[in-house]
């Protein structure tokens, strides 16, 4: 059963794929050293203005928005896209704070004519001095200029050379047009001939267009461009894999629910079924991306959400599969909707596939330190997760020996499991440091994060060995080894950026914060009370 | 005997130090916010003792060593010796192997710099943490005879002779970050040159342990003339300190310590490539020459493919750009430890795999038998 709806999904999604001919949303640009199709471009841009990726209320999509901008710059300019989100900005650009307080070119422009003196002062200025208003209007203020310099933005014209290190050009950045060759004369008329027959709503006029543009990409350029791999683009930002496989784990923990009232066995095996088939999405987004970029999966920071949501779940179907009592599909669906929401707010970062620097760019260690190491948090933070689980058992069932052991078994098993990736990992870290700066260790913030976390799981493993602790201890120790994780991880990038009082950063620092304390009060509290419990429980057993 | 390693080998101990190094972990990283990566390592890590505040504590050396003792009585244990530990006793002789690689490069590895100008070749490695203080004969007009002093025996009141100066040294005061002040007017006829007319004035440490500027107060007596007297000299000082006695000329300089190789490196093209549109670095890289014995090979050195030869190592680690041309700054390492890390992350996961297998099925397997 399981194979048919695999099977079914590839054939869906090649069909779809294949199917759909090379359009406007699949042309080639050059942003951030890379080249995208022109839908994950225009993204980008509405992100970082609007501060989303597309138009809620509207119905229109971020490349309609832009390609309509670019042919017709009256009607865009009117248009209310830019999203301020603090009232003393709109305030000190002398504009109306209301419900939806988005603001057209027209408005902003001469909001900042009138902080002209302001914004020169902000300028000069170095960033970690500016006050949270002067950055958000410093952000601003270079937001629109590049709305309104999107035609200098937008490097759309391949390389003279054709060579894929050299930079594109945009439309402005061309002297006279015959500083062009004639195949990138003939690539940029067809672009510009398809916003005309746009503009005039001239649907043959756009196809042909679009299909003369195809050619002469196909033609002349298929060494800079693979548009196979555009469409592919395309057609994931337009899926959003990762939000069909969140709704699929919210689905799976609502009817797991279900089944603690009704028909048990069904909606067990129905939400396990959900977890599975939300997995499978997860995992293809995943690949989705490796093939796009042409990169292991994890390169950055956003990535490594997303692959260490995937190994917990991949952990939690093995486990379900292991022991059948719904605990993998509640673990599996509560983690994976946790990560993805994490993962969603990094996401509003910026573009979410960017290039890296030199000494990252090496596909070699990304797929096996990177991976490993990942996979020792992924695997750490879901032994976390079922000390969680211990101790929720411990105080709710306490009568129930059998299953508690079998979950500390379960534990300690998935702890080894964890340590034996993260030390992995720590140690291939070491000798890609060894091979790019001659130092197996040096002391680096990142280095010793990982460290940290090989050396909590020894230490939990060698307290239980000298029986220091028993079984409520040892999940005790795995739920404030999430803390350490969770430091390793993400605190540690705090330390390195220094401490920005202003976006995202601070917002980490305060999530982060409220972890550690949920995560300390939680293990802390559950385990007394499993300990009292306990106590009763034997006073009881005596007694009787 | 056997009840004092049987006390030694108790995983208790083992649970305590990982506990302290966790701790020790933590606070090093976070001072490195403020005191810089290097100090915080040497106060923290490389240390038999680490004093948080009056307190001496355990470092992260002495740590180690317990550790390291630890496992080793661990060994004498005849529980240990059976097939079901196997993959416990594997990991734990891959661990005792990791320390012992640590050991060896804490105590016989080296580290500099080499600088290179483009066209431009050098033969010497520079010490970017540590000074010398060299006297460079340069009466000769075909070569140097360079006598240099090593940081470590610039100590306050230390006095030196060595044969090859026709004069001795004595140092009145080392600086590890000074700068120089001027005087409000001359200092009398002892002082000479810098000393005359600057005082030297110790400031802290900088962050950045290669951003100090180390200066020397020192005197020189036995020359017979009126070059007796005070002189002093700093990190990348300006206008040179010359020095004329029987007849030769010396110049004075207090520079990085430089260790000679039997071999040059010549710099024949330094790249850089950004991600095309971008100011993100693609690649750096450096086309160098190895000239050994008058014979010359061309070599590669870029991210992560660094040059190794003849025990030492060349990573390409930074680059500045000046009027002269491009510059490639490359990291020279030697050392000796520098296999043991590979041999026992093998052994380690080997082990570790092994104890694995053999325990997976009773950590997740134990319901079904029992169900049966």
């Amino acid at each position: 059963m399981k194979k048919i709806i695999i099977l079914l999904w590839v054939f869906i999604s090649t069909f779809l794929l294949f199917s759909r001919e090379f359009d406007y949303k699949d042309i080639p640009v050059q942003e951030g050293g890379r080249i995208k199709p022109l839908d994950s471009f225009s993204r980008n841009q509405l992100l970082s203005i609007y501060g989303k990726r597309s138009f809620k209320s509207e119905n229109s999509s971020a490349v309609d928005w832009l390609t309509n901008l670019l042919a017709d710059p009256k009607n865009g300019f009117n248009q209310k896209v830019f999203k301020l989100r603090n009232p003393e900005v709109v305030q000190s650009l002398g504009l109306e704070w209301d419900n939806i307080h988005t603001y057209s070119y027209h408005d902003i422009l001469g909001g900042l004519e009138s902080q002209k003196e302001l914004l020169i002062q902000i300028q000069k200025k170095p960033d970690d001095e500016l006050s949270i208003i002067e950055a958000q209007l410093k952000e601003l203020h270079s937001n629109f200029q590049k709305f309104a310099n999107m035609w200098w933005h937008l490097k759309i014209i391949p390389p003279t050379s054709k060579n894929p290190e050299d930079a594109w050009l945009s439309p402005w950045e061309v002297e006279s047009e015959q500083a062009l060759t004639e195949e990138q004369r003939s690539l940029l008329f067809n672009f510009l001939e398809y916003l005309n027959n746009k503009l005039s709503n001239d649907k043959l006029g756009m196809d042909v267009a679009m299909s003369n543009y195809y050619t002469e990409l196909n033609n002349n350029y298929s060494k800079l461009v693979d548009p196979h791999r555009l469409k592919l683009e395309t057609w994931y930002n337009e899926i959003n894999m990762f939000y069909i496989s969140v709704a699929f784990y919210i689905l799976a923990f609502l009817l797991l629910g279900i089944s603690w009232i009704f028909y048990p066995a069904i909606f067990k095996g129905i939400s396990y079924f959900f977890l599975i088939v939300g997995f499978l999405f997860h995992g293809g987004g995943l690949c989705l991306r490796m093939y796009i970029m042409q990169r292991p999966p994890v390169t950055t920071l956003y990535e490594s959400i997303i692959f260490v949501a995937f190994i917990a779940i991949f952990c939690a179907v093995i486990l379900e599969y292991i022991r059948k009592d719904g605990l993998g599909v509640f673990i599996g669906s509560i983690a994976g909707s946790i990560f993805h929401y994490i993962g969603f707010k990094y996401a509003v970062d910026g573009d979410t596939m960017g290039m890296l620097v030199a000494v990252l760019d090496s596909n070699f260690w990304l797929a096996t330190h990177v991976t490993t190491i990942t996979i020792g948090y992924g695997a750490s933070l879901m032994a976390g997760f079922m000390g969680h689980i211990y101790l929720g058992i411990a105080i709710i069932f306490p009568t129930n020996t059998k299953r508690l052991k079998e979950i500390y078994n379960n534990t300690f098993g998935i702890t080894l499991m964890a340590l034996f990736f993260s030390l992995f990992g720590t140690i291939l870290g070491g000798i890609w440091a060894d091979q790019s700066w001659g130092r197996f260790w040096g002391w680096d913030p990142k280095e010793n994060g990982a460290m940290l976390i090989c050396m909590w799981h020894l230490m939990m493993i060698h307290m239980r060995l000298s029986g220091m602790v028993k079984a409520p201890g040892f999940a005790l120790g795995m739920v404030l080894n999430n803390i350490i994780v969770a430091l390793a991880w993400f605190g540690v990038n705090l330390l390195s950026v220094g401490l920005h009082s202003y976006g995202f950063a601070s917002g980490i620092a305060i999530n982060l914060g409220i972890f550690i304390l949920f995560e300390f009060l939680f293990g802390i509290g559950a385990y007394f009370w499993a300990r009292s419990k306990q106590k009763q429980l034997n006073i009881k057993l005596n007694r009787e | 005997m056997t009840k004092i390693i049987k006390k030694l080998s108790d995983p208790k101990i083992f649970v305590y130090t990982i506990m302290w190094m966790m701790i020790l972990v933590f606070i090093g990283t976070i001072a490195q916010r403020d005191m810089g990566l290097y100090y915080a390592q040497q106060k923290y890590f490389s240390n038999w003792l680490a004093w948080l505040g009056p307190l001496p504590t355990p470092g992260g050396r002495l740590t180690m060593l317990i550790m390291f003792i630890n496992m080793l009585a661990m060994l004498y244990k005849s529980s240990l010796w059976q097939w079901k530990k196997i993959g416990v006793l594997i990991v734990h002789l891959g661990a005792m192997l990791l320390l012992i690689g640590g050991g060896i490069t804490a105590w016989f590895s080296f580290e500099g710099n080499m600088v290179l100008n483009e066209g431009g070749q050098s033969n010497f490695i520079v010490n970017s943490q540590q000074s010398e203080l060299a006297f460079i004969n340069t009466t000769e007009h075909d070569f140097d005879n360079v006598i240099s002093m090593p940081e470590k025996i610039l100590t306050d009141g230390n006095l030196l002779s060595p044969p090859e100066l026709p004069f001795s040294v004595e140092i009145i005061k080392f600086y590890s970050n000074a700068k120089p002040v001027r005087r409000s007017k001359p200092n009398g006829n002892l002082y000479h040159g810098l000393a005359k007319n600057f005082l030297l004035v110790p400031i802290d440490n900088e962050k950045e342990a290669e951003m100090n500027r180390s200066a020397v107060l020192f005197k020189i007596s036995g020359t017979q003339s009126n070059a007796d007297g005070i002189y002093s000299l700093f990190l990348g000082q300006s206008i040179p300190q010359n020095l004329i006695v029987n007849e030769q000329n010396f110049n004075l300089i207090l520079r990085r310590e430089r260790i000679y190789l039997p071999f040059a490196i010549e710099l024949l093209d330094f790249k850089r490539v950004l991600h095309p549109g971008t100011t993100i670095p693609k690649s750096f890289s450096s086309e160098v020459n190895l000239i050994e014995n008058k014979i010359s090979r061309r070599v590669m050195i870029q991210m992560n493919e660094p040059l190794r030869h003849a025990e030492y190592t060349f990573f390409q680690a930074s680059f500045s750009q000046d009027e002269s041309g491009e510059i490639s700054v490359l990291a020279v390492v030697k050392n000796y430890g520098r296999l043991f890390p590979y041999i026992s992350s093998l052994i380690m996961s080997f082990g570790l795999l092994i104890h694995l297998l053999m325990q997976m099925p009773r950590l997740f397997v134990s319901k079904v038998i029992k169900e049966i």
